[in-house]
């Protein structure tokens, strides 16, 4: 029983599913065949019982034949005096006597026992008398062994009708028992039928739970599988105590998901610092540009072009000759500008007023006056630009616009607000600009490869880079030419909005 | 972390369950040996009790009586049965389980041949019974009549009511009913009442009605014969030469015959009854006034007495010829 106990008990650690399948199929097997076994033997022997009911009735059928040929062989000595019949009626008398000693000799209040007796001592004495009348006739003493025959005759029938009557009392007593024993006949049959049900009935419900104690864990693995193919990695499957099949399963499950995790991690890992690389690498070129900036601006410093003139403005004062001096002062107010400016921002009065000096050193050289117009909004004067915007433009639809027309060249400088944009617009009505050189110089093509150097030695791409780069947006500047001869409006957009913060 | 308790939780529960279900298993199947032992040795001890509980006894003593079930034979039994339990001695109503019915003198051979430790017998004065008695006298098994007694024969005690009182207080119950008229008296007797008892008791009788004006007269019954009493009774009150005014019963069948005869012929309050014996029949009869009186007889008391003359006997080998038992009167309330 104990060991039966073990394997079915609480724990079933370290059994794989094959063993505990087999170990659930040997002890519910064993146990109804221990139940249906005992419910046979028993019922077997129940039958057995029923079968033995009859024996004292067959023993008692026994000892009437004996009697009888205890009876039949006297008679036959005492009619033939035959020596067989002589040596019958001893074998007959000593098995008779065998019998009846086999019966109750105590006094009783029970009839079977207390019969046993009345038998026994009938017998005794029946025994007596058929051995005195042998001797009367082996004596030839003819009216004994007549007296001694015909009351043995008597008591032979009188023996004859206990017995009967015992037979019948023991027939009475053991259809009792009989009876009793076919009621409990079918009572071993209904207790072991009904425990046989409640084993079986226990015995289904057992193989139930132990199965879906097997196959729950592999419904829990398809459905952690079905997650995971839905896209959730993070599932961890509960391992279970039982170092079964299933738990191998759900250990390398495990182990995969955690395998998948990390994949992703590192592929996550490895976006991250490629799109860290891509930002240095848009920082390095900012820096590039910054660096190509500093370069270009470095390209034009006139620190030593702006004293040299300053010394011709000393000269001049000292010669007498004002107009040179003048000139020569505002040509070094145009170089200082360009010293002094060209490293940071500047106000967008310094620019127009730079504009101015460009614009008279111009008309020096040229020796003719410029058709050069302004239409300022005085409001904006504050706001601040990057320096050298304004007069690379002036000289670029100088030189180009209106250097070599034949008609009256004129210039047209017009600031104002509209919306959250600050418009810087020259228009010239020169020659204008093919427009594949338009898109050329928006897009800042080859910059450096078409750089057209003005007086301050900073071209139109070079401004351009330098609005893109200070605002940080594409759109700071459009250039308008229909087409030859009909001159070029190049316009600035500067937010209002950012100046005004600064 | 919540999921995997619960599915512990839920786990124990199986655990459990399986746990329960195995205890539920092991226990049947453990009890299941012992229950059908218990069972099958509750069986065999049922059968066996019988046996087992049956009590034994030191001596065997025969009752033998005409009557082997009446009320009168039961109720001599009974004493007879309860007295000899206190002395350790078994009294069987001898003829009872055999199939067949005897008479006495067969059941008195069978006794004989039985070895039976001591005989109780309903005498009477027939020479075969005589014989028997003596023969089994000689075979040592002492013999006791009862009721009526085989005065010829070796028997070691009779015990019984004295007839001749047991004569008179049937003279005084017909006195009771005289008046100026002479009364028919019917006793009903036993044909083979050749021996003297009879007239012993006639003797009390006749001497109690002396001066009465009386006339008795004797219908015997054939004992031998089964049926006898209410053929004889019917005979008796049917026969209008001679109408009977008072029919006297010695026998408690003869008095139940006797009370059922008259009502089944409308003769009630016509003629009286003396009867014999007390039953719960008689009784009712007698409230009903249908039997104006009966004899009675204490038979427990008989059949106690029996036992102890044959433990007497057997002791000092010799007990009273006659031992006496009370004469009870049971009749209309005055």
């Amino acid at each position: 029983m104990v060991r039966i106990k073990k394997p079915l008990g609480l724990k079933k650690k370290n059994l794989s599913i094959g063993t505990r399948l087999i170990l659930l199929f040997i002890i519910t097997s064993a146990i109804i065949f221990f139940v249906n076994m005992f419910t046979y033997i028993n019922v077997n022997k129940a039958m057995e019982s029923i079968g033995g009911v009859y024996i004292s009735n067959a023993e008692l059928n026994k000892l009437t034949d004996v009697l009888s040929s205890v009876q039949r062989h006297m008679y036959e000595f005492l009619d033939t005096r035959s020596s067989d019949a002589l040596k019958n009626y001893y074998q007959s008398a000593e098995n008779y006597r065998n019998l009846i000693e086999q019966l109750n000799d105590e006094i009783s209040d029970d009839n079977v026992k207390l019969m046993e007796r009345k038998i026994r001592n009938m017998s005794d004495n029946y025994l007596d008398l058929t051995y005195k009348a042998i001797q009367a006739k082996r004596g030839r003493n003819v009216s004994k062994y007549t007296e001694n025959f015909s009351a043995a005759k008597e008591l032979y029938e009188y023996i004859k009708l206990n017995i009967f009557s015992l037979n019948n009392q023991q027939f009475k007593d053991n259809s009792k028992i009989y009876e009793l024993n076919l009621a409990s006949l079918k009572y071993i049959e209904v207790i072991g039928v009904s425990i046989i049900i409640i084993v079986s009935v226990i015995n289904v419900l057992l193989i139930i739970i132990m199965t879906k104690n097997i196959t729950n864990p592999l419904r829990r693995l398809a459905v952690a599988a079905n997650q995971v193919a839905g896209g959730n990695f993070s599932i961890e499957l509960k391992e279970s105590d039982n170092n079964d099949e299933i738990d191998v399963v759900s250990k390398a499950f495990n182990k995969m998901t955690i395998s998948i995790n990390e994949y992703i991690n590192q592929i996550k890992e490895n976006m991250e610092y490629e799109s860290r690389l891509k930002e240095n690498e848009l920082l390095m070129k900012n820096h590039l540009k910054d660096a190509q900036l500093k370069y270009l601006q470095a390209q034009i410093n006139p620190h030593f072009l702006f004293n040299t003139l300053n010394a011709g403005v000393q000269l001049a004062m000292m010669e007498g000759a004002e107009k040179t001096s003048v000139f020569m002062e505002k040509t070094a107010e145009f170089y200082r500008y360009n010293t002094k400016k060209l490293n940071e921002d500047a106000r967008l009065e310094e620019e127009i007023e730079i504009v101015h000096n460009y614009i008279y050193i111009m008309n020096v050289r040229l020796a003719r006056e410029i058709n050069f117009t302004e239409d300022i909004d005085r409001e904006l004067m504050d706001i601040r630009l990057p320096s050298m915007i304004l007069q690379p433009i002036i000289e670029n639809a100088l030189s180009y616009g209106i250097s070599d027309i034949e008609w009256e060249g004129k210039i047209i400088l017009s600031i104002y607000r509209q919306d959250d944009k600050i418009q810087i617009s020259i228009k010239d009505n020169g020659k204008g600009i093919e427009e594949d050189i338009i898109k050329d110089i928006l897009n800042e093509n080859s910059i450096g490869e078409h750089q057209t150097k003005t007086t301050s030695g900073i071209g139109l791409k070079n401004v351009i880079s330098r609005l893109k780069l200070y605002y940080g947006r594409e759109d700071v500047i459009s250039i308008i030419s229909k087409g030859a001869n009909t001159g070029t409006e190049v316009t600035l957009h500067i937010p209002y909005q950012e100046m005004d913060e600064e | 972390m919540h999921r995997s308790k619960k599915r512990k939780i839920i786990r124990n529960k199986n655990i459990i369950i399986i746990a329960i279900f195995s205890t539920i298993l092991l226990f049947l199947t453990a009890i299941t040996p012992f229950v059908f032992t218990y069972y099958r040795n509750r069986i065999s001890s049922i059968q066996s009790m019988d046996y087992q509980n049956s009590k034994s006894y030191s001596k065997h003593y025969a009752l033998i009586l005409e009557d082997l079930d009446s009320a009168f034979s039961n109720s001599i039994y009974e004493g007879a049965k309860l007295r000899g339990e206190l002395f350790n001695v078994y009294v069987e109503k001898l003829g009872e389980d055999l199939p067949f019915s005897y008479d006495v003198y067969e059941r008195f051979k069978m006794a004989i041949y039985e070895d039976v430790d001591g005989i109780i017998v309903e005498g009477s004065g027939d020479r075969d019974l005589s014989e028997l008695i003596d023969r089994a006298v000689d075979s040592g098994i002492p013999v006791v009549t009862i009721i009526k007694d085989s005065p010829n024969s070796k028997r070691i005690s009779f015990i019984g009511a004295g007839r001749y009182q047991l004569g008179k207080t049937y003279g005084q119950q017909i006195l009771s009913l005289t008046n100026e008229k002479t009364l028919n008296v019917v006793v009903l007797s036993d044909t083979d009442d050749n021996s003297a008892n009879p007239d012993i008791m006639l003797a009390g009788l006749k001497d109690t009605l002396v001066d009465a004006n009386v006339d008795i007269q004797f219908a015997s019954i054939d004992r031998k014969n089964s049926f006898a009493s209410e053929e004889t009774i019917h005979n008796i009150i049917m026969n209008s030469d001679n109408f009977p005014d008072v029919i006297v019963c010695l026998d408690a069948i003869d008095t139940i015959s006797a009370y059922q005869t008259l009502v089944d012929n409308n003769q009630v309050g016509k003629i009286q009854i003396i009867g014999y014996y007390n039953s719960a029949i008689i009784q009712s009869a007698i409230e009903k006034e249908i039997i104006h009186s009966t004899i009675v007889v204490d038979t427990k008391q008989i059949g106690r007495y029996c036992i102890d003359a044959l433990n007497e006997y057997a002791k000092y080998n010799r007990v009273s010829d006659y031992i006496a038992v009370d004469i009870d009167t049971i009749g209309p309330k005055k």
